[in-house]
């Protein structure tokens, strides 16, 4: 007696029961393509252009007001204190007192420190804390003097975890010319 | 006697199929088509989105000509809307900017913006200038494409001329001697002569046979005055030009201080007169307020400078700032104020008087730096 | 007698059982992708959020109320004039129609401000326009569902070195350019 769905081909029973089997095997097989495809899309995702944005944005903000602003300093066996602006005085100063055969004298021993470089570092230090690292933000903040192919270390503010981070953005350089000196370069690199 | 059991079962099954067959076709399509209607509302929203975006990018960075690839909107056109009710005041505005024939949309009820009334192409052209009276009030941008075409004719050895020519580099734009030398539309979306001599666009003058007989609002023209105070828009109607501004020219209201005037330049931009009143009462609205703002920072610069302030010793300063004996800042600042609010309430053609004191305020300003006073701006 | 054969019947389980079938997969594709759609959806709010909070910010740096300006030169870039800043929040104050008529139309939901990290730490409100919701008995509820702060580190110009309206001080230093930031929160 012949069973469902067999039939005689050259004289012999050809069941199809298999041919449904795999039918609901491949259909299986389609949808977990189709959940991993939609897992991976969600996974493979870039970057948001707006963390981009802002951390380019922000790298180059801060460079810039960190530059113009105003540091209160009070010398040694000095009543009045001067207002010094970052770039223009106080690491034009630093870059003087850290050149080569300068003679190790800072027109700026502010504020207990014995130069200016010394005194810009804890008070870029602090000012970048109170933001940046507020915000969880990794930095790097460093200024150099560029002499031909040589480089000597100005200012270097690190909050740490920076060198491990691939997405970083740097504020470009701003970069001042010194007399007698020569040029100094200043960056700040933002990371996640 | 043949059983008639199978026929019927067979009968059965295929009327059972196609009946089930077609419901869920159906279902199917109605889906696919509800899922069309739903993915196209969400493609001009999401294009409208991109535009404010841009928009507000471009408008931040002043001075600045940007170029944005809109080829992906090809069969899109956009439109510029900026309206003025019969009062002609700020509340009277009504202005937006979206996809035609869509309902993506979007309200402008600030931002100045000056552009044709509809504008299609592969490439905007994006422009921001400041306005400045004579404190910056905020930036005026201009919208226009590469497939809108500009013939500026007129003005030769001019500065503005000069100016204009190394400003618009990039844009679609010929500066020519004489009218002949204007070619077909062609392709072109939109063409504007720009006349700064008066030589071309004269009320019943012909057109150009080249742009002759072209479609409803596709040549316009503005006349820039001899002395680049007023603007006369035109329109060509047939093989005709037909002068827009019935009612008179329209004033440019600029201080004359700068070497681009964001008012004038965005005259060349604007659609029509209508488009550009309304569009500079939104920049008056914003004045008015920032004058208040400078009055109050006005306010705590006296004090400074007071007899019994901090900045006494600087008695010049407070001369400058409120002196009784007149041209002061702060009667000048009064005096701006008060012409603002008329203009704000009545209209563009009341907000004349602004010019002069924004020349005055200047001055005083200007008094204050070489003084070494705190300027006001 | 006839034998009765049930074959038909069998067919027509079968049937209804493959239609059946077929549709609960087709059940469990619309929950797919409905929750999909979901997800999609939310992606898509936080987007939106995210490029309402980059417009509001660079609106905001760049607000005449408070860009630095430098007469008839070009702005100061990253500056805010804290004079203005005093200036705009009294405006504010005595004309509040100037904040739901005129900028929520620029910023919409939003907290703005303006904070002082040196000389001295002081933080001063330009903009604050918070989703809220009322209840029954009018106490309000905050109405947002998310949050969207940015941070830009700015300097901030005092040409009266700490002294505000009126003459108070409020920092006791001769310096023009402290140090701060901006805050922006949009809500959604």
């Amino acid at each position: 007696m012949l069973t469902y769905k067999t039939k005689l081909i050259f004289g012999y029973k050809i069941s199809k029961k298999a041919q449904a089997e795999m039918i609901g095997l491949v259909v299986i097989v389609i949808m977990i393509t189709l959940g991993m495809l939609f897992l991976a899309k969600f996974a493979l995702q870039e970057e948001p252009a707006k963390k981009i944005f802002t951390r380019k944005g922000l790298a180059y903000s801060t460079m810039s007001a960190v530059m113009k602003t105003e540091l209160e300093c009070i010398e040694p066996f000095d009543v009045d204190t001067q207002e010094l602006e970052v770039q223009d005085i106080l690491l034009e100063d630093c870059a003087k007192y850290k050149k080569p055969n300068s003679g190790g004298s800072s027109d700026y021993p502010c504020n207990g420190y014995s130069n200016s470089c010394d005194f810009l570092e804890a008070e870029l230090t602090e000012l970048l804390s109170k933001t940046l690292g507020v915000w969880q933000k990794d930095y790097v903040f460093s200024s150099i003097i560029v002499d031909g192919t040589t480089e000597k270390e100005l200012v270097l503010v690190d909050s740490g975890g920076c060198g491990y981070s691939s997405e970083r953005d740097s504020s470009g350089l701003f970069p001042i010319y010194v007399s007698d000196v020569g040029l100094v370069e200043s960056v700040l690199y933002i990371c996640e | 006697m043949a059983n008639k059991r199978g026929q019927l079962t067979l009968s059965f099954n295929w009327i059972f199929v196609l009946i089930a067959g077609t419901m869920i076709l159906l279902f199917f399509v109605g889906i696919i088509m509800k899922q069309k209607t739903v993915s196209e509302q969400k493609l001009n929203f999401d294009v409208v989105t991109v535009m404010d975006s841009i928009l507000t990018g471009s408008t931040v960075s002043e001075q600045t000509i940007n170029f944005v690839d809109i080829s992906g909107l090809s069969g899109f056109e956009l439109f510029f809307d900026c309206e003025l009710d019969d009062g002609g005041g700020y509340e009277d505005i009504f202005a937006q900017y979206g996809i035609t024939g869509t309902t993506a949309s979007s309200e402008l009820p600030m931002q100045v913006l000056f552009a044709p009334k509809t504008m299609e192409g592969n490439e905007m052209i994006t422009w921001s200038l400041p306005y400045k009276m004579p404190f910056k009030v905020m930036d005026l941008l201009m919208v226009t494409s590469t497939s809108i075409k500009y013939y500026v004719i007129g003005g030769k050895g001019s500065d503005f001329r000069h100016d204009l020519e190394n400003a618009t580099s990039g844009f679609t734009i010929e500066f020519i001697s004489d009218i002949s030398e204007i070619s077909a539309v062609g392709n072109l979306f939109h063409v504007r002569v720009i006349d700064l001599d008066g030589s071309t666009l004269v009320d019943g003058a012909g057109v150009p046979e080249e742009l002759a007989n072209a479609g409803v609002g596709v040549v316009t023209g503005v006349l820039v005055g001899s002395t680049l105070g007023q603007v006369d828009y035109f329109t060509a109607s047939g093989d005709k030009w037909n002068r827009l501004t019935g009612a008179g020219s329209v004033p440019i209201i600029a201080t004359g201080l700068f070497e681009k005037e964001a008012s004038l330049y965005g005259a060349l931009f604007a659609a029509d007169d209508e488009v550009y009143k309304c569009n500079m009462m939104k920049a008056f609205k914003r004045y008015s307020i920032l004058v208040e703002i400078y009055q109050n920072k006005l306010d705590s610069l006296s004090a400074y400078h007071a007899l019994d302030g901090p900045g006494a010793s600087k008695t010049s300063c407070k001369g400058f700032l409120s002196d009784t004996t007149g041209n002061n800042m702060e009667d000048t600042l009064s005096s701006l104020s008060g012409e603002l609010s008329t203009c704000i309430e009545h209209g563009y053609d009341d907000c004349l008087q602004v010019e002069p004191l924004a020349n005055q305020l200047h001055e005083l300003n200007a008094n204050l730096r070489a003084d070494t006073c705190e300027r006001l701006y | 007698m006839k034998k009765m054969n049930k074959k038909a019947q069998m067919q027509m389980l079968e049937t209804i059982g493959v239609i059946f079938i077929f549709f609960v997969l087709i059940l469990f594709g619309s929950i797919f992708y409905f929750k999909f759609q979901e997800i999609s959806f939310q992606n898509k709010q936080e987007e939106l959020l995210a490029q309402s909070a980059m417009d509001t910010t660079l609106v905001t740096l760049f607000l005449p109320e408070i860009q630095c300006s430098r007469g008839d030169s070009e702005a100061e870039d990253n500056c805010i004039d804290l004079g203005k800043v005093r200036a705009l929040q009294q405006v504010l104050k005595e004309n509040p129609k100037y904040l739901t008529d005129y900028y929520f139309n620029l910023f919409s939901y939003a907290n703005i401000s303006v904070t002082m990290v040196h000389p001295v730490e002081h933080s001063w409100t330009i903009y604050e326009f918070e989703k809220v919701g009322v209840y029954d008995n009018g106490s309000e509820y905050s109405a947002w569902d998310r949050k969207e702060a940015t941070y830009f580190v700015v300097t901030l110009r005092d040409e009266l070195k700490g002294i505000g309206e009126n003459n108070e001080e409020f920092y006791n230093k001769e310096i023009v350019y402290g140090f701060g930031y901006l805050t922006v929160e949009v809500f959604s």
